[in-house]
């Protein structure tokens, strides 16, 4: 056999892969919509009878602890805090944990809150960098800040449960915003069912729209393509690909979720020498609850919104992007020993399998394609007819994921969009598929080869401050 | 099969996804139009009725409030969602009744008869759907619909387990003991409900508390009783005391931990040294509300007992020692004696504390 031989029967090979894989993937990603959609209906049916609101005054939910670690963070901090103060909730504590920080994020903090230095007392559950001070004052009775010494997110998140005093605590990312009513959602959770231990809201991109004292109050489609694309990819992502996991969700974003605080104490607190944190505090939850034989919950709620800035430029992207994936990959690799383990029942068999099959492997297997099928073709290899058509039902799969997206999110949150800014974002439903997606698949990969370098770094992305109705006035 | 019947396939497979596509646009459009029109008319409906009611409310004279009045019914019509509308919002006038004149509860009594929200969410009870049903039941509760009390019950055994909790709450919220006691005891070993929705449903009951707990202390488990105990444990039933005390002896932790709660609720010094035993129980939540219990009753005589109490082994009993002596001890004579003492965990417990009493900006102690 010559070489030329052992080539093309590895392109034929790869190439027949190729399509057997994306059908595969093409049937997961409808079904996932579909159930998506099916969970969605019925929680808009549920909406008639569910008055979370009736909460609002409760002395039942479980008072929160929010968790806000801050690395570098001037631009929005101290109006971030003061949102979270207004929340409509019983009873919270905010603790801002200032990771190591060489902007002015702690003197912004220190003059915004007049805060001053305390004996902390603090009680020591997850071991941390050095804790410098815990800043209080009584004006504001419930908030702490704590200024410790650089150890990254998962550190930062560490030492504020240290510090939290309450049997909840929600994780917030420093440049996010929830809304007013989020936290009773996620608390509605907790009381209704006792088993909860984890919750995640539905992480919104916040550029284009205006959002002002934890309330939004109207969307403009963005300005940048790279800020449209993102929109739409967020729908889909977070409504088809979170709702339709159930019980076996691998993740709740970074930026908004509620644990219960002790079984993540119990389970070990943050993994510090990762950046992907979120994924990895879910997983090590499901694996301790599922070896210890403790009935548990994980939930998904699309109600509970939490704002944030998505990358402005594609270079954020990127860098965005190289951390989830590495995140991902270390994530499923600290914990191989679940994968495919009948103990740890569905999120075992089904969720860290598709984790390692599709989000990892479908970057590396994409980014192949890219170079391997134009070279198929070159070879006659490939029949023409057969890649465009092979092209244009992935492309058309794409899309019909894309727009399901936006669909769920208009049964999600009724008149957030009007119809033309639908049909204006389905456009890049469209459009996304040449270009963007291939270049986030790049960027993932990107993520892949550059593993060791890039796996516990805090990533800075460029923020600016969130629009506010008298600025969009002024505009 | 022929390179013709590939084509065929293809060009299938591409009409195929073609119409799929432009049905997913056409339903995407639908619905995003839709929804735009509704929430512009719930909109309009809202801000509409909202002007009408404080027109007629607010109307100079008599004839005024009659042409007021002939306009909001006729505005409001038979569409389920104006009426829904106007009795919502009628719960709301009612809740803000202290700002209304009293000579202005005439026109609403007879807004009231002609909204006839009862006899409106009774047919959601009848006809609707699963969570129209629970929405109606709660709806009922805030109208306070007292002869109806028997339809509600109906809705006990069904077979949603949101109607069934709903139909429970609304008849706490309706003050019907008979009914929350039956639910409770259905609870007894199904935990479908947590303890928290339990508190919710004992909280909202309406009728005579006292009795209420009597009877589920005597038809009851444990469970069931704890529950209700931490319900209304800000209520400071006096009457319960010594329901308390019993309760304080019992071999079921969550049972002591709720009535030394209750007990140290009411405030009353006789109890103080009932909390002293119960400062060296072995489980450190009974010893965490017993620190609380004194902090509550607020004597200084038990100042000596919370100092030993801040070199306790678990860190939440230490610290809520600490806040009970710096809350307590006026003269700091204690404060003193644990800050200059040799435990360092204790003095840092009292140090905490004081930084969270005293303005360090200014101001002093608060």
């Amino acid at each position: 056999m010559t070489f030329l031989n052992i080539v093309r029967s590895f392109i034929r090979f790869f190439n027949y892969f190729c399509m057997a894989y994306t059908i595969l993937l093409g049937i997961i990603y409808l079904i996932q919509l579909f159930t998506a959609l099916k969970k969605v209906r019925k929680q808009e049916k549920r909406k008639i009878s569910e008055d979370h609101m009736r909460y609002a005054t409760s002395k039942n939910l479980l008072p929160i602890s929010l968790i806000v670690p801050a690395h570098n963070e001037q631009e929005n901090i101290v109006h971030n805090v003061k949102d979270l103060l207004q929340l409509d909730y019983p009873q919270f504590e905010v603790i801002v944990v200032n990771d190591g920080s060489t902007d002015s994020t702690h003197d912004k903090m220190i003059e915004a809150f007049k805060l001053y230095p305390i004996e902390s007392a603090m009680k020591i559950k997850i071991p941390t960098k050095e804790i410098y001070h815990v800043y209080y004052n009584i004006e504001y009775p419930n908030l702490y800040y704590i200024d410790k010494a650089n150890g990254g997110k998962s550190d930062a998140l560490n030492a504020g449960i240290n510090q939290s005093q309450y049997p909840l605590y929600a994780c917030l990312d420093a440049d996010s915003r929830i809304e007013r009513d989020a936290l009773l959602i996620l608390g509605e959770e907790f009381l209704k069912d006792t088993t909860t231990v984890v919750a995640g809201g539905f992480v919104r991109i916040a550029n284009g729209s205006v959002i002002e004292g934890g309330e939004w109050k109207r969307f403009d489609i963005p300005k940048r393509m790279v800020e449209r694309f993102q929109i739409v990819e967020y729908f889909r992502s977070f409504l088809a690909g979170r709702l339709s996991w159930g019980k076996a969700l691998l993740i709740v974003s970074g930026a908004f979720g509620v644990f219960n605080k002790q079984v993540v104490i119990d389970a070990g607190g943050y993994k510090t020498n990762t950046i992907g944190e979120d994924m990895e505090i879910v997983v090590r939850v499901h694996r301790f609850m599922r070896t210890h034989k403790r009935k548990y919950m994980v939930k998904f709620c699309p109600e509970a919104i939490c704002w944030t800035q998505g990358p402005m430029s594609f270079t954020d992207l990127q860098s965005q992007r190289r951390r989830w994936q590495i995140g991902l990959f270390d994530t499923l690799k600290s914990h191989i020993i679940m994968t495919l383990n009948p103990r740890f029942r569905s999120v075992g068999l089904l969720s860290i399998p598709y984790s390692w099959l599709f989000e990892f492997l479908g970057t590396v297997v994409e980014t192949l394609g890219y170079f391997i099928i134009p070279f198929s073709l070159l070879m006659g290899e490939l029949n023409m007819y057969f890649f465009i058509l092979y092209f244009f039902l992935s492309v058309m799969l794409g899309i019909m994921l894309s727009v399901g997206g936006i669909i769920l999110e208009q049964n999600t949150r009724k008149g957030c969009m009007s119809s033309s800014q639908a049909m204006k974002l389905s456009l890049y439903a469209i459009l996304e598929n040449f270009g963007y997606r291939q270049a986030i698949t790049l960027f993932r990969f990107g993520g892949i080869v550059r593993y060791r370098k890039y796996k516990s770094s805090w990533g800075q992305i460029k923020r600016r401050e969130f629009n506010t109705m008298t600025e969009r006035k002024k505009a | 099969m022929t390179e013709f019947s590939y084509e065929i396939l293809a060009a299938s497979l591409i009409i195929g996804f073609l119409v799929l596509l432009c049905g997913e646009y056409l339903w995407l459009y639908i619905l995003s139009k839709k929804n735009e029109e509704s929430n512009l008319y719930k909109h309009e409906v809202n801000e509409r009725i909202h002007s009408l009611m404080e027109a007629f409310l607010y109307a100079p004279t008599e004839s005024s409030r009659q042409v007021e009045f002939d306009a909001l019914i006729k505005y409001i019509g038979d569409e389920p969602v104006k009426k829904d509308e106007a009795a919502a919002q009628f719960i709301q006038l009612l809740h803000r009744a202290e700002d209304i004149p009293p000579e202005k509860f005439t026109a609403l009594n007879s807004l009231y008869e002609r909204l006839d929200p009862i006899s409106f969410y009774v047919q959601g009870l009848q006809n609707g759907n699963v969570y129209e049903k629970s929405y109606a039941v709660r709806r009922l509760a805030d109208f306070n619909a007292t002869d109806k009390i028997e339809e509600i019950r109906k809705l006990l055994s069904n077979r949603n387990a949101d109607v069934v909790y709903n139909a429970a709450m609304a008849l706490s919220e309706l003050g019907d003991t008979d009914s929350v006691v039956i639910f409770s005891k259905k609870c007894e070993t199904n935990r479908f409900y947590s303890h928290r929705l339990l508190l919710e449903l004992f909280q909202a009951y309406t009728g005579d508390r006292v009795a209420l707990v009597h009877r589920l202390d005597e038809e009851c488990n444990n469970y069931i009783k704890a529950t209700v105990i931490k319900a209304y444990t800000a209520d400071c039933l006096g009457a319960l005391a010594g329901l308390y005390i019993d309760g304080m002896s019992s071999q079921d932790a969550n049972l002591k931990i709720a009535c030394v709660k209750a007990l140290a609720q009411l405030g009353n010094p006789e109890y103080e040294q009932k909390m002293e035993i119960a400062l060296n129980d072995k489980n450190w939540v009974v010893r965490l509300a017993a620190v609380s219990g004194l902090e509550k009753i607020g004597t200084p005589t038990a100042l000596e007992a919370l100092v030993t109490a801040t070199q306790d082994e678990e860190w939440w009993v230490r610290t809520a020692a600490a806040r009970a002596i710096v809350h307590i001890d006026f003269q700091l004579v204690y404060v003193e004696k644990v800050l200059s003492g040799y435990d360092k965990y204790a003095a840092d417990a009292v140090k905490n504390a004081l930084y969270k009493q005293i303005n360090m900006n200014g101001g002093g102690l608060q």
